[in-house]
């Protein structure tokens, strides 16, 4: 029996020698519950954590292809199956050179506890191979995805175990092997998300992560008594996300005035309104201009060259573009402008530094792992929708995304709440783990 | 089909084995393009067929290529040759090996190696042509060179034969540098040759003026003053004339008058005897005072001047229509008017002419061997009367003509050129590097029937119209080059150029053909200097595009004229003196032809454009995936080929395997980094302002114009973002992205098939690896994009130009790159283009990849060629490394250098930003230059493979971390070692270390 983080993150590296990328994560999620752990004897003795690390199922398999020139080529696949406790195995597969036993292992991990938090019934797993899809013309990728899924289809189903795209698998590669599973099973099911929208795919992916990232940030406010309406937002970034956001902040009424790329930040004290979105839009997917443009376009807007948007005063920030963009200084100039709310719809944009500000100063701090739960979340309304056999329209889909993050951001505060403040990073890290742990010891040893 | 099937042999081949003269047969051991040049140039056509065609009887000199020596000794078993030509390198040899494996064989055979520099000597370890070298000329640009090596060698083997037996003259020449007597016997030999065609033409007529063609005077070169000496005293009685460079060698060593004091020897036996002196310092006086005409060698007449000393009462001629009693009653000057007089003329003259083989002998010396050929079989006896033979001659000509002006060069008659005809030529000279690679592109897609080879495209050139450098010479005449060479700027280079005049024939001339050409032109320098075999000046001469759309004809001309006058003028710009200045060649031997092409496309609004414009080349330095370096590589865009040529966003793929696209994995980096505008020319307006440069008339265009033009239809697809994938279906809603899917993945358009194709036949021509400018043209595109099969579109592929990617001659690699320690190294990747050991690099010009700031990257540039300026002045080779893509016209790509910027750097290499992986930049006219110049180019991807000592770099700094364009300089010289056969490259610390 491990009596610290120490000594069991030694056991988990004994059985797991090689695996750096497996032992980090672990160790990451393990020091955060620790105290959980400690205090609840049920999950000692039913070795949760020790059983946490154990996929279920690893399976590792062959994957021969023939390129466009008749050369034979062999590839590894994988499938982690690492916990099936709240629901069938979910998560993304990777093609990449760089994916390796332990990067999945690692990925399935952190997935558990990912899809946990959604509050949906979904377990955790990963999958992937170390095929690199660049250099590959698309009848390659199809022939490396049907051989791929000619393994993959006996250990997967919409009751077992449902992969979706991640790095390396978009829209193409989803349709390649789906139609291999349907070719190989003789069955039309909800086996994969991310499916193209005219064969069991689900409205609102590319809006999920940007509305729900402000769908977390308005429970926040108004859990702290705070009006969202006509209050002044920031937004990093002028992709997808922030686009998304922009668009519900406005449906919500509240007031975004920045934008950004890699160039620079535009300031629109006049505030971002719906013709100026569209606008960005074109900009954005049509023309593809920097957003210094914008400046030029609308009077009034001022372009901060080189600068991201933290030193603008407001109450509610989103950063939605890129890891580490705001630094313990942005976290410190964000605070003293007084920045209430910060909504995470990047992958972790604030520095451990900047965390750490936020948290001293007990403002909403949403991180990402709740805050942009939205794209998760919409995989497993596919999902719903696949069981149910219904295509739900757009408004339902944003309803259920709403109501999820609903859900997510009531976990966070019943797991995070300190006092007359909610600590959502740990409401979040907790949350997800306690559901898994609670079913494992609900279903026994198994 | 097999290959044999598929060639048409030149129709000129097939005649010209008919009756051996002089040299009549030549081996040329080289690449193909070699063999291309010597038999199709304008100019040359035109000397050797006057010279051995009309002369002796339809014969001209028959010219076999070999591209390799095994090739070549087998052909020497079969055949009998007459005269090897090489080079200095033919596939793996050098010429040193090429000559004596053909001594070997026949040790009489005279070999003579052409060079294109007198550095490529050095390639011989004495520095000087091995003893199996007979003569050595050098490629001066002008193809005239070759023939006058070709009479050179004729006349010194025929003198002492001719002047025993006829009393024919000699012209004594001395001059001992390759370079000087391979430009100067060119120029003699064009002004003799020009004048003893024009003997043939009237000949027909003539047979006292025929006898004196034959017995034109023979040129006699030595190179020092014992050997003229000893050529006089031997044909003393039949020397014509002394022309003597003022400055020769005598009794071993270089004497500055020894011209003087030779033709003062020469005086004191032929006191009559006519001496051309020329030198570059001024010796009037004493030449004056011998009795000689004396000429500076800078001076701006100086090929008039030789041209009065040469020319007594010679004339080019007319076919005179006679009666059987030799009276005249009509005269043509061109086929052209041969065709309108024929009908005219009375049947006892056409009978007169027809039998005694006239008409087709002087179609010969017109170089219209095709035309020559059909009248020639004819008889009288072939018909019941007369006016058979008359409208059979007219038919010959008429289709003929038409037939044959695809693929040969026509020259223009102004008052005949017609419609069909490709590609025409204004004036004599050469027709520079363009527009000899485009004639030999026309000849190859003749010769391999690629017009039709694939379904559903056809492959051509466009309609062209070239402008010989005798017309550049003829307006430089009333230019005081001195005085231009003293501007710095460039706009009053322009200003000086644009008052200039043509001569009122060649506008005539230019009038007329201006009238064949529809739509926007693009008018293009085509200088001997550019694009040529070994320093191809890509890009340093300017192109305009001309709306050409004015209503008043008048007006339209004007605006070609000011064009034309542009290009030359960029010849005299900074940046082309700059790259000047680091060749052999000087600001006067500039002669420049002028390319105006009928620019590919259609209009759309006030928008002209073709479907897309790209660059291939024969070999991919960067395969990636499933790639082959040997199956090339093309860069696509949407409209104009400015997008491609100027380092913007293109898409890269290898014709070999069209639907691998690295630059594109997913859909959405389809997003991120395909091409979103393209360039058209503005056809809104009919005039612009020349100070803007070549993109003045050129229109920055957003897709969604081209989705309203149709263009998109086939170029475009959409993204689909709820799906994310790519979709083919411009009815949907979202993003427009230019993926050719259409084209590349779907084949609605045998374009790669067609490139791939190309390239390969192309390389195989020239005999190096190449570069393909080309532009597709789509006739009702969206037809196309709708449905691949449907037959209302007509798809075109147009060649642009030509071009080698590289020089063959690179600096030699000392070392096996493998053998270093890590430790010595400061870099290493694995890929690396160039080839050969660059050691003692005593400076580093260094852009850290963290100061990289789009914004700022004008002043980037500026600080780069301020050192570059610098480190060159002081004769300072270095290293420049920096972030992303060098010369990218896209900030956030890289560095937008230009090549004068950079042009001091003997080794680039791109290091990553951040975590980017920026492709190199291929494809573009800055890399063209860079690798011309034999530049070392490695790029780093910072894996196990490919990295750089950053480390090691900081150390030798020893400023402030403030200083973005750090300008290292090492105690110690590194070494670059590049291992160009597997492009694999290192950076060795200390150049020492591989000693």
């Amino acid at each position: 029996m491990s009596t610290s983080v120490e000594s069991f993150m030694n056991d988990v590296v004994a059985s797991n020698g090689g695996q750096s990328e497996f032992h980090q994560a672990v160790h990451e999620v393990v020091e955060t519950v620790w105290p959980v752990v400690e205090r609840n004897p049920a999950y000692r003795q039913m070795k949760i954590l020790q059983r946490l690390v154990e996929p279920e199922r690893a399976i590792m398999f062959r994957v021969p292809w023939v390129d466009d020139r008749g050369e034979v080529h062999v590839n590894r696949g994988y499938r982690i199956e690492m916990n099936s406790a709240i629901g069938p195995y979910k998560g993304g597969l990777r093609f990449h050179p760089s994916v390796t036993l332990s990067v999945l292992k690692f990925l399935a991990f952190e997935q558990i506890f990912k899809n946990s938090l959604t509050t949906l019934p979904l377990g955790g797993g990963k999958g992937g191979s170390d095929f690199d899809p660049k250099g590959k013309s698309d009848i390659e990728v199809m022939r490396f995805c049907q051989s791929f899924m000619s393994e993959l289809f006996r250990h997967i189903g919409p009751n077992t175990d449902v992969p979706a795209g991640d790095v390396g698998v978009g829209g193409r590669e989803i349709g390649y092997m789906f139609g291999t599973y349907k070719k190989l099973r003789n069955e039309f099911s909800g086996v994969l998300t991310g499916k193209g929208i005219g064969w069991g795919g689900s409205l609102i992916r590319p809006e999920a992560t940007g509305y729900g990232s402000v769908y977390f940030a308005q429970e926040m406010m108004e859990a702290a008594n705070r009006e969202m309406k006509g209050a002044r937002a920031l937004v990093s970034g002028s992709g997808n996300v922030a686009q998304f956001t922009v668009e519900k902040l406005l449906h919500l009424g509240a007031k975004p005035i920045t934008l950004s790329d890699s160039a620079g930040t535009i300031v629109d004290e006049n505030g971002i309104d719906e013709e100026k979105l569209a606008w960005v839009k074109d900009l954005k997917n049509v023309r593809r201009g920097r957003i210094r443009e914008y400046a030029e376009q609308f009077k009034g807007t001022t372009y901060l060259e080189g600068q991201r948007p933290w030193g603008v005063a407001a109450e509610m920030a989103f950063p939605s573009a890129i890891e580490n963009e705001i630094s313990g200084e942005d976290a410190k100039k964000l605070v003293d402008n007084g920045c209430v709310c910060i909504s995470e719809g990047a992958n972790m944009p604030t520095t451990p530094d900047g965390i750490g500000i936020f948290q001293q100063a007990k403002v909403l701090y949403g991180p990402g792992k709740a805050a942009n739960a939205g794209g998760v979340a919409t995989s497993g309304l596919e999902m719903s929708q696949n069981a149910a056999h219904l295509h739900w329209p757009r408004d339902e889909v944003d309803a259920r995304l709403h109501q999820i993050m609903k859900s997510i951001h009531a976990a966070c505060v019943e797991h995070g709440t300190e006092g007359d403040w909610v600590n959502y990073v740990k409401g979040a890290n907790i949350a997800g783990f306690i559901k898994v742990a609670d079913a494992m010891i609900d279903q026994g040893v198994v | 089909m097999s290959e044999s099937q598929r060639v048409i042999e030149p129709w000129h081949r097939r005649f010209q084995s008919l009756m051996p003269f002089r040299i009549r047969e030549i081996l040329l051991v080289s690449s193909a393009y070699d063999a291309f040049v010597l038999e199709e140039d304008g100019s040359l056509s035109d000397r050797i067929f006057y010279e051995y065609s009309e002369l002796s009887l339809s014969w001209a000199p028959r010219i076999t290529h070999a591209a390799n020596i095994t090739r070549a000794v087998e052909l020497m078993a079969k055949r009998r040759f007459d005269l090897v030509i090489t080079v200095v390198r033919v596939g793996r040899f050098n010429a040193e090996t090429v000559s004596r494996q053909i001594k070997r064989k026949q040790p009489n055979l005279p070999v003579v190696l052409l060079i294109f520099d007198e550095a490529d000597l050095r390639a011989f370890p004495t520095g000087q042509a091995p003893a199996t070298i007979d003569h050595v000329f050098q490629w001066t640009g002008h193809s005239g060179a070759l023939i006058a090596m070709i009479k050179s060698i004729e006349d010194q083997r025929n003198a002492e034969h001719d002047t025993a037996h006829a009393g024919v003259q000699v012209i004594l020449v001395v001059e001992d540098q390759i370079r000087a007597y391979s430009s100067f016997l060119s120029l003699l030999y064009s002004e003799l040759l020009t004048q003893s065609g024009s003997l043939i033409a009237e000949g027909l007529n003539d047979f006292h003026r025929l006898m004196r063609m034959r017995a034109r005077p023979k040129i006699l070169l030595t190179q020092d003053y014992e050997s003229a000496a000893r050529v006089y005293d031997r044909f003393r009685d039949n020397i014509c004339a002394l022309i003597s460079d003022v400055r020769i060698p005598q009794a071993g060593a270089m004497a500055p008058e020894g011209g003087l004091a030779l033709a003062r020897s020469i005086r004191q036996r032929h006191p009559d005897m006519p001496f051309l002196l020329h030198s570059a310092e001024s010796h009037e006086a004493a030449a004056q005072r011998i009795g000689a005409t004396f000429v500076n060698k800078n001076a701006r007449n100086f090929r008039g001047e030789v041209r009065l000393f040469l020319t007594e009462s010679l004339g080019f001629g007319d076919f005179v229509f006679r009666l059987p009693n030799r009276k005249e009653v009509a005269r043509a000057r061109d086929v052209y008017e041969m065709e309108a007089t024929l009908p005219h003329v009375p049947a006892e003259s056409i009978r007169y002419h027809a039998t005694r083989n006239h008409f087709s002998v002087w179609l010969r010396a017109r170089s219209l061997f095709g035309i020559a050929a059909r009248i020639q079989p004819h008889s009288i006896g072939d018909f019941d009367h007369i006016e058979h033979l008359r409208t059979d001659l007219i038919d010959v000509l008429q289709q003929a003509r038409v037939q044959e002006q695809e693929g040969v060069i026509t020259d223009l008659y102004a008052r005949h050129t017609g419609p069909e005809n490709r590609f025409v030529r204004i004036g004599r000279g050469s027709i520079g590097g363009k527009g000899r690679s485009l004639a030999f592109v026309s000849t190859q897609i003749v010769r391999h029937s690629l017009l039709h080879r694939f379904e559903g495209l056809q492959i051509r050139i466009p309609k062209t119209l070239v402008l010989g450098t005798d017309a550049f010479d003829r307006f430089m005449d009333r230019i005081d080059l001195d005085q231009l060479l003293t501007l710095d700027d460039d706009q009053q280079v322009t200003e000086v150029m644009q008052s200039g005049r043509f001569p009122d024939l060649l506008l005539q001339d230019l009038s007329q053909a201006m009238g064949n050409l529809k739509g926007p032109l693009a008018v293009r320098s085509s200088s001997l200097l550019e694009d040529s075999r070994f320093r191809p000046f890509a890009g340093v001469y300017a192109t305009y595009m001309l709306p050409n759309n004015h209503a008043d004809p008048e007006f339209r001309f004007r605006e070609l004229l000011q064009a034309i006058k542009a290009v030359y003028a960029s010849a005299f710009w900074h940046d082309a003196r700059t790259y000047l200045a680091s060749t052999p060649h000087d600001a006067h031997d500039q002669k420049m032809a002028v390319v105006v092409q009928q620019v590919v496309g259609q209009s759309f609004d006030n928008r002209f454009y073709p479907m897309l414009s790209g660059v291939a080349q024969s070999y991919n330095y960067y395969p990636i995936g499933g790639q082959t370096p040997d199956e090339g590589v093309a860069h696509i865009a949407l409209g104009l080929g400015h997008t491609v040529v100027a380092g913007g966003v293109a898409l890269r793929f290898s014709p070999g395997t069209p639907t691998v696209l690295p630059q594109f994995p997913t859909a959405t980096s389809f997003l991120e980094g395909s091409q979103h505008q393209f360039w058209a020319v503005d056809i809104g307006r009919s005039s612009f302002d020349w100070s803007q440069g070549p993109e003045a008339s050129l229109v920055r265009c957003d897709l969604s114009q081209a989705e309203s033009d149709g263009t998109l239809a086939i170029a475009g697809s959409v993204y689909d973002a709820q799906d994310d994938v790519i979709r083919e279906n411009l009815a949907l809603r979202g993003p427009r992205l230019v993926t050719f899917n259409n084209i590349l993945k779907w084949h609605s358009v045998p374009l790669a098939e067609a490139l791939g194709e190309l390239l390969s036949l192309l390389r195989g021509g020239i005999g190096e690896e190449i570069e393909v400018e080309f532009a597709l043209d789509v006739r009702n595109p969206a037809d196309r994009g709708v449905a691949p099969d449907s037959g209302g579109a007509t798809v075109r592929l147009y060649i642009l130009q030509v071009r080698p990617m590289s020089s063959p001659v690179q600096p030699r690699l000392h070392r096996d790159i493998e053998e270093f320690d890590r430790e010595s190294l400061a870099c290493r990747t694995e890929i690396a283009r160039g080839h050969g050991s660059y050691e003692r690099i005593r400076d580093i010009v260094q852009v850290r990849s963290e100061s990289l700031d789009a914004s700022s990257n004008r002043s980037f540039i500026d600080e780069i060629g301020k050192l570059n300026a610098e480190l060159q002045a002081a004769g300072r080779p270095y290293l420049l490394i920096g972030p992303g893509r060098w010369g990218s016209s896209d900030t956030s790509l890289g560095i937008g250098v230009g090549w004068t910027d950079i042009a001091g750097a003997c080794v680039i290499m791109e290091t990553p930003i951040g975590s980017r992986r920026i492709e190199p930049s291929q494809g573009t006219h800055f890399f063209q230059n860079i690798t011309a110049a034999r530049i070392g180019y490695l790029t780093i991807t910072a894996t196990s493979e490919s990295w750089l000592d950053e480390a090691w770099l900081d150390g030798l700094w020893g400023g402030s971390d403030d200083v973005r364009v750090r300008h290292l300089r090492l105690a110690e010289p590194l070494a670059v070692h590049i291992d160009g056969r597997r492009g694999h490259a290192v950076v060795l610390k200390h150049a020492g270390d591989c000693s």
